[in-house]
Protein backbone atom coordinates (compact mmCIF):
# COMPACT_ATOMS: atom_id res chain seq x y z
CA UNK A 1 0.00 0.00 0.00
CA UNK A 2 1.07 3.48 -1.34
CA UNK A 3 -0.84 5.18 1.60
CA UNK A 4 -2.54 3.54 4.93
CA UNK A 5 -4.63 5.78 7.20
CA UNK A 6 -5.42 3.73 10.10
CA UNK A 7 -8.55 5.18 12.88
CA UNK A 8 -7.09 8.68 12.95
CA UNK A 9 -8.29 11.26 14.85
CA UNK A 10 -7.62 14.67 14.90
CA UNK A 11 -9.12 17.68 16.81
CA UNK A 12 -8.85 21.07 15.78
CA UNK A 13 -10.57 23.56 17.96
CA UNK A 14 -14.18 22.53 17.13
CA UNK A 15 -13.70 20.40 14.47
CA UNK A 16 -12.73 16.71 14.72
CA UNK A 17 -11.81 14.43 12.12
CA UNK A 18 -12.94 11.01 13.27
CA UNK A 19 -11.69 7.87 13.03
CA UNK A 20 -10.61 7.95 9.48
CA UNK A 21 -8.95 4.67 7.79
CA UNK A 22 -7.99 4.23 4.10
CA UNK A 23 -5.95 2.13 1.81
CA UNK A 24 -4.47 3.29 -1.69
CA UNK A 25 -2.38 0.72 -3.66
CA UNK A 26 0.34 1.80 -6.08
CA UNK A 27 -0.59 2.64 -9.37
CA UNK A 28 -4.18 4.42 -8.98
CA UNK A 29 -5.88 7.93 -8.32
CA UNK A 30 -7.68 8.80 -4.70
CA UNK A 31 -10.84 11.09 -5.25
CA UNK A 32 -11.67 12.96 -2.09
CA UNK A 33 -14.94 14.70 -1.94
CA UNK A 34 -17.20 15.90 0.49
CA UNK A 35 -18.52 19.57 1.31
CA UNK A 36 -17.15 22.57 2.64
CA UNK A 37 -15.95 22.30 6.09
CA UNK A 38 -15.60 18.70 5.72
CA UNK A 39 -12.44 18.05 6.69
CA UNK A 40 -10.62 17.15 2.79
CA UNK A 41 -7.94 19.82 3.61
CA UNK A 42 -7.33 19.00 7.28
CA UNK A 43 -6.73 15.06 6.51
CA UNK A 44 -4.58 16.08 3.74
CA UNK A 45 -2.66 18.21 6.25
CA UNK A 46 -2.39 14.72 7.97
CA UNK A 47 -1.47 12.98 5.17
CA UNK A 48 1.65 15.43 4.45
CA UNK A 49 2.72 15.43 8.19
CA UNK A 50 1.72 18.86 8.56
CA UNK A 51 -0.46 18.19 11.63
CA UNK A 52 -0.21 15.08 13.90
CA UNK A 53 -2.99 13.23 14.72
CA UNK A 54 -4.18 12.41 17.93
CA UNK A 55 -4.89 9.01 17.53
CA UNK A 56 -3.79 6.36 14.84
CA UNK A 57 -1.46 6.17 12.51
CA UNK A 58 -0.33 7.56 8.97
CA UNK A 59 1.77 5.03 6.72
CA UNK A 60 3.24 6.21 3.32
CA UNK A 61 5.25 3.57 1.43
CA UNK A 62 5.09 1.57 4.81
CA UNK A 63 6.61 4.21 6.51
CA UNK A 64 5.98 6.46 9.55
CA UNK A 65 6.31 9.85 10.07
CA UNK A 66 7.92 9.50 13.21
CA UNK A 67 11.11 7.42 12.20
CA UNK A 68 11.08 8.37 8.30
CA UNK A 69 10.40 12.22 8.27
CA UNK A 70 12.54 12.72 5.27
CA UNK A 71 12.04 9.43 3.36
CA UNK A 72 8.18 9.92 3.43
CA UNK A 73 8.85 13.54 2.43
CA UNK A 74 11.30 12.99 -0.82
CA UNK A 75 7.83 10.84 -2.25
CA UNK A 76 5.41 13.22 -1.41
CA UNK A 77 4.60 15.87 -4.40
CA UNK A 78 1.89 18.36 -3.15
CA UNK A 79 -0.20 21.05 -4.81
CA UNK A 80 -1.74 23.05 -2.31
CA UNK A 81 -4.58 25.83 -3.10
CA UNK A 82 -2.61 28.75 -1.18
CA UNK A 83 0.81 30.64 -2.33
CA UNK A 84 3.28 28.24 -1.27
CA UNK A 85 6.14 30.45 -3.20
CA UNK A 86 8.33 33.68 -2.24
CA UNK A 87 6.75 36.33 -4.19
CA UNK A 88 9.54 38.43 -4.98
CA UNK A 89 11.73 35.37 -6.92
CA UNK A 90 11.45 33.84 -10.16
CA UNK A 91 10.21 30.79 -11.10
CA UNK A 92 13.50 29.24 -11.75
CA UNK A 93 15.18 30.67 -8.66
CA UNK A 94 11.97 29.15 -6.34
CA UNK A 95 11.80 25.85 -7.84
CA UNK A 96 15.95 25.86 -7.25
CA UNK A 97 15.77 27.41 -3.70
CA UNK A 98 13.12 24.40 -2.48
CA UNK A 99 14.62 21.55 -5.12
CA UNK A 100 17.94 21.89 -3.28
CA UNK A 101 16.22 19.77 -0.32
CA UNK A 102 15.13 17.02 -2.88
CA UNK A 103 17.56 14.25 -3.89
CA UNK A 104 15.93 13.92 -7.23
CA UNK A 105 15.26 17.06 -8.26
CA UNK A 106 15.35 18.06 -11.99
CA UNK A 107 16.09 21.88 -13.65
CA UNK A 108 15.75 19.68 -16.70
CA UNK A 109 12.01 17.95 -15.84
CA UNK A 110 10.84 21.72 -14.19
CA UNK A 111 11.64 23.16 -17.03
CA UNK A 112 10.36 20.82 -19.51
CA UNK A 113 6.85 20.87 -17.38
CA UNK A 114 7.15 24.61 -17.42
CA UNK A 115 7.29 24.62 -21.35
CA UNK A 116 4.22 22.03 -21.65
CA UNK A 117 2.37 24.38 -19.10
CA UNK A 118 3.20 27.41 -21.27
CA UNK A 119 4.96 29.17 -18.36
CA UNK A 120 7.78 31.70 -18.56
CA UNK A 121 11.33 30.28 -15.97
CA UNK A 122 11.85 33.76 -15.56
CA UNK A 123 8.95 35.05 -14.56
CA UNK A 124 8.40 36.28 -11.18
CA UNK A 125 5.50 34.07 -9.14
CA UNK A 126 4.08 37.16 -7.42
CA UNK A 127 3.26 38.01 -11.49
CA UNK A 128 1.40 34.62 -11.92
CA UNK A 129 -2.22 34.42 -11.86
CA UNK A 130 -3.77 32.29 -9.44
CA UNK A 131 -4.12 29.23 -11.99
CA UNK A 132 -0.53 30.01 -12.92
CA UNK A 133 0.43 29.64 -9.56
CA UNK A 134 -1.26 26.34 -8.88
CA UNK A 135 0.55 25.08 -12.26
CA UNK A 136 3.97 26.06 -11.03
CA UNK A 137 3.25 24.14 -8.04
CA UNK A 138 2.51 20.91 -10.17
CA UNK A 139 5.16 21.51 -12.63
CA UNK A 140 7.76 21.66 -9.02
CA UNK A 141 5.72 18.31 -7.40
CA UNK A 142 6.38 16.50 -10.65
CA UNK A 143 10.21 17.80 -10.75
CA UNK A 144 11.55 15.27 -7.78
CA UNK A 145 10.60 12.03 -8.58
CA UNK A 146 7.49 11.87 -6.32
CA UNK A 147 5.43 8.67 -5.88
CA UNK A 148 2.25 10.11 -4.26
CA UNK A 149 0.95 13.30 -5.43
CA UNK A 150 -1.16 15.04 -3.15
CA UNK A 151 -3.35 17.94 -4.78
CA UNK A 152 -5.65 19.54 -2.74
CA UNK A 153 -8.86 21.24 -5.07
CA UNK A 154 -6.29 22.83 -8.23
CA UNK A 155 -9.11 22.07 -10.97
CA UNK A 156 -11.54 24.72 -10.26
CA UNK A 157 -8.60 27.45 -11.00
CA UNK A 158 -7.09 25.65 -14.04
CA UNK A 159 -9.27 26.51 -17.43
CA UNK A 160 -10.94 24.09 -19.71
CA UNK A 161 -8.14 24.02 -21.88
CA UNK A 162 -5.31 23.17 -19.05
CA UNK A 163 -8.12 20.92 -17.66
CA UNK A 164 -7.57 18.48 -19.84
CA UNK A 165 -3.81 18.94 -19.92
CA UNK A 166 -4.21 18.66 -16.32
CA UNK A 167 -5.85 14.93 -16.25
CA UNK A 168 -3.71 13.92 -19.10
CA UNK A 169 -0.59 14.79 -17.29
CA UNK A 170 -2.04 12.46 -13.90
CA UNK A 171 -2.34 9.84 -16.20
CA UNK A 172 1.14 9.73 -17.36
CA UNK A 173 2.04 10.01 -13.74
CA UNK A 174 0.14 6.69 -12.46
CA UNK A 175 1.54 5.02 -16.05
CA UNK A 176 3.98 2.77 -14.56
CA UNK A 177 2.21 1.42 -11.45
CA UNK A 178 4.16 2.96 -8.62
CA UNK A 179 2.95 5.83 -7.88
CA UNK A 180 -0.66 7.15 -6.70
CA UNK A 181 -2.42 10.67 -6.99
CA UNK A 182 -4.94 11.64 -3.87
CA UNK A 183 -7.03 14.72 -5.80
CA UNK A 184 -9.25 16.97 -4.02
CA UNK A 185 -12.01 18.29 -5.82
CA UNK A 186 -15.48 19.57 -5.85
CA UNK A 187 -15.40 18.89 -9.75
CA UNK A 188 -16.76 15.55 -9.38
CA UNK A 189 -17.68 14.83 -12.83
CA UNK A 190 -13.46 15.13 -13.61
CA UNK A 191 -13.07 12.14 -11.07
CA UNK A 192 -16.13 9.88 -12.36
CA UNK A 193 -13.92 9.54 -15.20
CA UNK A 194 -10.47 9.67 -13.51
CA UNK A 195 -10.41 7.93 -10.20
CA UNK A 196 -10.20 4.58 -8.89
CA UNK A 197 -10.81 5.37 -5.50
CA UNK A 198 -13.35 7.83 -3.43
CA UNK A 199 -13.22 9.19 -0.40
CA UNK A 200 -16.60 10.97 0.75
CA UNK A 201 -16.05 13.24 3.93
CA UNK A 202 -18.73 14.76 6.24
CA UNK A 203 -18.32 16.41 9.55
CA UNK A 204 -15.23 14.93 9.81
CA UNK A 205 -16.49 11.72 9.21
CA UNK A 206 -15.62 9.02 6.04
CA UNK A 207 -19.12 8.19 4.61
CA UNK A 208 -17.28 6.27 1.83
CA UNK A 209 -14.17 5.26 1.36
CA UNK A 210 -13.33 2.51 -1.06
CA UNK A 211 -13.39 1.96 -4.79
CA UNK A 212 -15.28 3.37 -7.12
CA UNK A 213 -17.09 0.08 -8.38
CA UNK A 214 -18.02 -0.72 -5.20
CA UNK A 215 -19.91 2.89 -4.45
CA UNK A 216 -21.34 2.64 -7.54
CA UNK A 217 -22.61 -0.97 -6.61
CA UNK A 218 -23.61 0.17 -3.27
CA UNK A 219 -25.93 3.24 -4.32
CA UNK A 220 -29.28 3.57 -7.10
CA UNK A 221 -30.60 6.60 -8.13
CA UNK A 222 -34.44 5.80 -8.74
CA UNK A 223 -36.74 8.25 -10.60
CA UNK A 224 -40.40 7.91 -10.26
CA UNK A 225 -43.66 8.06 -8.54
CA UNK A 226 -43.36 8.81 -5.07
CA UNK A 227 -45.99 6.05 -3.62
CA UNK A 228 -43.05 3.22 -5.52
CA UNK A 229 -40.36 5.19 -4.43
CA UNK A 230 -41.33 4.61 -1.00
CA UNK A 231 -42.56 1.00 -1.28
CA UNK A 232 -39.01 0.43 -1.24
CA UNK A 233 -37.48 0.22 2.09
CA UNK A 234 -37.67 3.04 4.17
CA UNK A 235 -33.60 2.66 5.63
CA UNK A 236 -32.08 2.13 2.20
CA UNK A 237 -34.07 5.47 1.23
CA UNK A 238 -31.14 7.78 1.96
CA UNK A 239 -32.65 10.92 0.31
CA UNK A 240 -36.24 11.44 -1.83
CA UNK A 241 -36.38 14.54 -3.75
CA UNK A 242 -39.92 15.62 -4.25
CA UNK A 243 -40.26 17.66 -7.48
CA UNK A 244 -43.41 19.43 -9.21
CA UNK A 245 -43.52 16.75 -12.22
CA UNK A 246 -40.96 13.69 -10.78
CA UNK A 247 -39.48 12.66 -7.87
CA UNK A 248 -35.84 11.66 -7.04
CA UNK A 249 -34.10 9.35 -4.33
CA UNK A 250 -30.74 7.93 -3.90
CA UNK A 251 -31.32 4.40 -2.55
CA UNK A 252 -29.07 1.75 -0.87
CA UNK A 253 -28.71 -0.96 -3.79
CA UNK A 254 -30.07 -4.64 -2.59
CA UNK A 255 -28.66 -7.13 -5.44
CA UNK A 256 -31.87 -9.21 -5.32
CA UNK A 257 -34.13 -5.96 -5.20
CA UNK A 258 -36.61 -5.33 -8.12
CA UNK A 259 -37.92 -1.47 -8.75
CA UNK A 260 -40.89 -2.22 -9.83
CA UNK A 261 -41.84 0.67 -12.52
CA UNK A 262 -38.76 3.00 -11.09
CA UNK A 263 -36.17 4.68 -13.84
CA UNK A 264 -33.19 3.33 -12.13
CA UNK A 265 -29.30 4.31 -12.87
CA UNK A 266 -26.07 4.27 -11.20
CA UNK A 267 -25.71 7.64 -9.42
CA UNK A 268 -22.44 9.73 -10.63
CA UNK A 269 -20.29 11.11 -7.84
CA UNK A 270 -22.19 14.96 -7.85
CA UNK A 271 -25.59 13.56 -7.30
CA UNK A 272 -24.30 11.04 -5.06
CA UNK A 273 -22.47 14.16 -3.30
CA UNK A 274 -25.86 16.04 -3.58
CA UNK A 275 -27.98 13.32 -2.31
CA UNK A 276 -25.34 12.47 0.67
CA UNK A 277 -25.45 16.03 2.04
CA UNK A 278 -29.00 16.07 2.30
CA UNK A 279 -29.88 13.28 4.05
CA UNK A 280 -31.66 13.27 7.05
CA UNK A 281 -33.35 16.37 5.74
CA UNK A 282 -36.97 16.67 4.61
CA UNK A 283 -37.95 16.86 1.23
CA UNK B 1 22.54 25.11 7.36
CA UNK B 2 24.24 28.36 7.87
CA UNK B 3 25.40 29.09 4.18
CA UNK B 4 21.59 27.67 3.00
CA UNK B 5 19.89 30.10 5.33
CA UNK B 6 22.41 32.77 4.26
CA UNK B 7 21.69 32.15 0.69
CA UNK B 8 18.25 32.12 1.07
CA UNK B 9 17.98 35.49 3.27
CA UNK B 10 20.11 37.36 0.57
CA UNK B 11 17.38 35.93 -2.45
CA UNK B 12 14.49 37.42 -0.44
CA UNK B 13 16.17 40.28 1.63
CA UNK B 14 14.20 42.98 -1.22
CA UNK B 15 11.80 45.68 -1.01
CA UNK B 16 8.91 44.51 -2.08
CA UNK B 17 9.28 41.72 0.77
CA UNK B 18 10.25 44.06 3.19
CA UNK B 19 6.53 45.38 2.19
CA UNK B 20 4.89 43.04 2.10
CA UNK B 21 5.78 41.82 5.49
CA UNK B 22 3.72 44.62 7.49
CA UNK B 23 1.33 42.59 8.58
CA UNK B 24 4.66 40.74 10.47
CA UNK B 25 5.46 44.00 11.91
CA UNK B 26 7.42 45.84 9.49
CA UNK B 27 5.18 49.17 9.92
CA UNK B 28 7.31 49.32 13.48
CA UNK B 29 10.72 49.76 11.63
CA UNK B 30 9.04 53.06 10.11
CA UNK B 31 7.59 54.13 13.28
CA UNK B 32 10.91 53.75 14.83
CA UNK B 33 12.91 55.37 12.38
CA UNK B 34 10.87 58.00 12.58
CA UNK B 35 10.94 58.69 16.35
CA UNK B 36 14.82 57.66 16.26
CA UNK B 37 16.11 60.16 13.29
CA UNK B 38 15.41 63.35 14.63
CA UNK B 39 16.15 62.75 18.23
CA UNK B 40 19.61 61.60 16.88
CA UNK B 41 20.30 64.05 14.97
CA UNK B 42 19.50 66.71 16.93
CA UNK B 43 21.29 65.09 20.10
CA UNK B 44 24.66 64.76 18.18
CA UNK B 45 26.20 68.49 17.89
CA UNK B 46 29.16 67.70 17.02
CA UNK B 47 28.18 65.50 13.99
CA UNK B 48 27.94 68.04 11.25
CA UNK B 49 28.04 65.59 8.44
CA UNK B 50 25.23 63.48 10.14
CA UNK B 51 26.94 60.50 10.17
CA UNK B 52 25.45 59.39 13.56
CA UNK B 53 22.50 58.17 12.16
CA UNK B 54 24.74 55.52 10.87
CA UNK B 55 24.03 53.91 14.85
CA UNK B 56 20.48 53.34 13.79
CA UNK B 57 21.37 51.27 10.47
CA UNK B 58 22.21 47.92 12.74
CA UNK B 59 18.78 48.68 14.60
CA UNK B 60 16.72 49.02 11.72
CA UNK B 61 19.06 46.12 9.70
CA UNK B 62 17.57 43.80 12.47
CA UNK B 63 13.83 45.21 12.50
CA UNK B 64 13.71 44.46 8.51
CA UNK B 65 15.57 40.85 8.95
CA UNK B 66 12.90 39.97 12.10
CA UNK B 67 10.11 40.69 9.85
CA UNK B 68 11.12 39.19 6.64
CA UNK B 69 11.85 36.24 8.41
CA UNK B 70 10.27 34.85 11.02
CA UNK B 71 10.96 32.25 13.33
CA UNK B 72 8.57 30.17 11.38
CA UNK B 73 9.64 28.68 8.80
CA UNK B 74 7.38 29.02 5.33
CA UNK B 75 5.16 26.77 4.53
CA UNK B 76 7.17 24.70 1.83
CA UNK B 77 9.69 24.45 4.07
CA UNK B 78 7.73 21.92 6.41
CA UNK B 79 7.11 20.04 3.11
CA UNK B 80 11.00 19.53 1.95
CA UNK B 81 12.32 16.69 3.13
CA UNK B 82 13.62 17.68 6.63
CA UNK B 83 14.35 15.62 9.41
CA UNK B 84 13.28 17.78 12.77
CA UNK B 85 16.62 18.34 13.96
CA UNK B 86 17.89 19.12 10.02
CA UNK B 87 14.80 22.13 10.54
CA UNK B 88 16.14 22.93 13.97
CA UNK B 89 20.02 23.32 12.24
CA UNK B 90 17.92 25.69 9.96
CA UNK B 91 16.10 27.76 12.78
CA UNK B 92 19.25 28.40 14.49
CA UNK B 93 21.48 28.93 11.63
CA UNK B 94 18.40 31.60 10.66
CA UNK B 95 18.72 33.00 14.61
CA UNK B 96 22.62 33.59 14.42
CA UNK B 97 22.54 35.10 11.41
CA UNK B 98 19.67 37.76 12.28
CA UNK B 99 21.28 38.67 15.31
CA UNK B 100 25.05 38.30 14.09
CA UNK B 101 24.76 40.19 10.65
CA UNK B 102 23.11 43.59 13.50
CA UNK B 103 26.02 43.17 15.61
CA UNK B 104 28.73 42.83 13.46
CA UNK B 105 27.41 46.19 11.57
CA UNK B 106 26.98 47.62 14.69
CA UNK B 107 31.27 46.94 15.47
CA UNK B 108 31.58 48.16 11.47
CA UNK B 109 29.87 51.67 12.13
CA UNK B 110 31.63 51.71 15.97
CA UNK B 111 34.92 51.64 14.22
CA UNK B 112 33.56 54.14 11.48
CA UNK B 113 33.44 56.43 14.77
CA UNK B 114 36.68 56.18 16.68
CA UNK B 115 38.26 56.60 13.81
CA UNK B 116 36.51 59.95 13.27
CA UNK B 117 36.75 60.73 16.93
CA UNK B 118 33.26 61.05 17.79
CA UNK B 119 32.93 58.93 20.72
CA UNK B 120 35.04 57.17 22.82
CA UNK B 121 35.89 53.67 24.26
CA UNK B 122 32.90 53.84 27.24
CA UNK B 123 30.82 55.17 24.73
CA UNK B 124 31.63 52.79 22.17
CA UNK B 125 31.51 49.54 24.14
CA UNK B 126 27.75 51.15 25.56
CA UNK B 127 26.52 51.49 22.09
CA UNK B 128 27.82 48.17 21.28
CA UNK B 129 26.22 46.54 24.39
CA UNK B 130 23.09 48.30 23.46
CA UNK B 131 22.62 47.32 19.66
CA UNK B 132 23.82 43.50 21.07
CA UNK B 133 20.68 43.40 23.05
CA UNK B 134 18.20 45.10 20.68
CA UNK B 135 19.47 42.53 17.82
CA UNK B 136 19.79 39.41 20.22
CA UNK B 137 15.86 40.48 21.28
CA UNK B 138 14.35 41.01 17.89
CA UNK B 139 16.66 38.28 15.76
CA UNK B 140 15.89 35.49 18.23
CA UNK B 141 12.30 35.35 17.32
CA UNK B 142 11.04 34.50 20.77
CA UNK B 143 7.53 35.91 21.10
CA UNK B 144 4.58 35.03 23.00
CA UNK B 145 2.33 33.70 19.85
CA UNK B 146 5.15 31.64 19.46
CA UNK B 147 5.19 30.06 22.44
CA UNK B 148 2.57 27.84 23.13
CA UNK B 149 1.28 24.00 23.15
CA UNK B 150 -1.36 22.28 21.15
CA UNK B 151 -3.45 21.01 23.21
CA UNK B 152 -5.22 17.65 23.50
CA UNK B 153 -8.02 20.17 21.82
CA UNK B 154 -6.16 21.41 19.63
CA UNK B 155 -5.96 24.55 20.46
CA UNK B 156 -2.49 26.76 21.37
CA UNK B 157 -2.48 27.35 24.62
CA UNK B 158 0.26 30.56 25.53
CA UNK B 159 0.89 30.91 29.46
CA UNK B 160 -0.12 34.18 30.33
CA UNK B 161 3.36 35.84 31.39
CA UNK B 162 3.14 38.67 32.97
CA UNK B 163 6.86 38.51 33.22
CA UNK B 164 7.32 38.30 29.29
CA UNK B 165 5.33 41.14 27.91
CA UNK B 166 7.39 43.53 30.79
CA UNK B 167 10.00 42.33 29.55
CA UNK B 168 9.61 43.01 25.78
CA UNK B 169 8.49 46.88 26.45
CA UNK B 170 11.67 47.56 28.82
CA UNK B 171 13.88 46.31 26.32
CA UNK B 172 12.17 48.22 23.49
CA UNK B 173 11.99 51.64 25.60
CA UNK B 174 15.31 51.23 27.27
CA UNK B 175 17.20 50.34 23.86
CA UNK B 176 15.97 53.41 22.26
CA UNK B 177 16.42 55.50 24.88
CA UNK B 178 19.70 54.45 25.27
CA UNK B 179 20.68 55.33 21.84
CA UNK B 180 19.57 58.76 22.36
CA UNK B 181 21.34 58.98 24.93
CA UNK B 182 24.78 57.45 23.85
CA UNK B 183 24.24 59.82 20.99
CA UNK B 184 23.65 63.15 23.03
CA UNK B 185 26.90 62.46 25.18
CA UNK B 186 29.59 64.33 23.35
CA UNK B 187 33.02 62.88 23.26
CA UNK B 188 33.95 66.01 25.29
CA UNK B 189 31.52 65.42 27.70
CA UNK B 190 33.00 64.39 31.45
CA UNK B 191 33.75 60.49 32.37
CA UNK B 192 30.81 59.64 34.89
CA UNK B 193 27.92 60.29 32.20
CA UNK B 194 29.80 57.96 29.78
CA UNK B 195 30.04 55.74 32.76
CA UNK B 196 26.71 56.18 34.03
CA UNK B 197 24.69 55.34 30.44
CA UNK B 198 27.20 52.12 30.46
CA UNK B 199 26.11 51.15 34.20
CA UNK B 200 22.46 51.90 32.92
CA UNK B 201 22.68 49.52 29.83
CA UNK B 202 24.53 46.80 32.29
CA UNK B 203 21.44 47.16 34.84
CA UNK B 204 18.90 46.91 33.08
CA UNK B 205 18.72 45.81 29.08
CA UNK B 206 21.24 43.50 29.50
CA UNK B 207 20.00 41.60 32.53
CA UNK B 208 16.32 41.58 31.69
CA UNK B 209 17.01 40.36 27.73
CA UNK B 210 18.65 37.66 29.11
CA UNK B 211 16.12 36.41 30.93
CA UNK B 212 13.41 37.09 28.03
CA UNK B 213 16.02 34.53 26.13
CA UNK B 214 15.32 31.84 28.16
CA UNK B 215 12.09 31.61 26.69
CA UNK B 216 13.97 31.42 22.84
CA UNK B 217 14.46 27.17 23.22
CA UNK B 218 10.88 27.16 23.60
CA UNK B 219 9.97 29.15 20.40
CA UNK B 220 12.84 26.92 18.58
CA UNK B 221 11.00 23.66 19.57
CA UNK B 222 7.64 25.32 18.68
CA UNK B 223 8.85 26.52 15.29
CA UNK B 224 9.74 22.88 14.23
CA UNK B 225 6.44 21.56 13.58
CA UNK B 226 4.18 23.90 11.10
CA UNK B 227 1.19 22.90 13.38
CA UNK B 228 2.44 24.96 16.03
CA UNK B 229 3.33 27.89 13.88
CA UNK B 230 0.12 28.65 12.07
CA UNK B 231 -3.31 30.72 13.25
CA UNK B 232 -4.84 28.69 15.19
CA UNK B 233 -7.78 29.14 17.82
CA UNK B 234 -5.51 30.63 20.80
CA UNK B 235 -6.41 30.45 24.53
CA UNK B 236 -4.47 32.41 27.48
CA UNK B 237 -3.86 30.19 30.36
CA UNK B 238 -2.76 31.04 33.60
Amino acid sequence: MLLEIKDVCKRLGNFKLKNISLQLPAGYILGLIGPNGAGKTSLIHLILGLYEPNEGEILIDGLSYTDHEVDIREKLGTVLLEDLFVNGLTLKENASRFGEFYKNYSEEILLKYLNRFHLDADRKFKQLSKGEKLKFQFAFALSHDAKLLILDEPTGNFDPTFRAEFFEVLKEFIADGQRSIILSTHLTEDLDRIADYICYLEKGETIFAGDIESLRDKYRLVVGEEYKIKLLRKDDIIYLEKGEFTNRALVINRPSRLYDALKVTVPTIEELMYFMTKRGKKS
Amino acid sequence: MMQLAMRNYIRAFKWQNIKESYHNGSWFSLLYIGIMLPLILNGWKMDEAGISILILFPNIFAMFTSVLYPMALPKLMYLCPMSKEMRKEYIISACRIRTGVPILLTILVLIIFLFLGLIDWVSALGMLLNNTVFALFLGSGTNAKGYGDIDQRGYRSIPLNTAFSVCEGVIILSCMLLTVGYCAVDITDPMWVKLLLLIITLLIPVPVTRYYLKFWPGSVENALCYENTMKQPIILRK
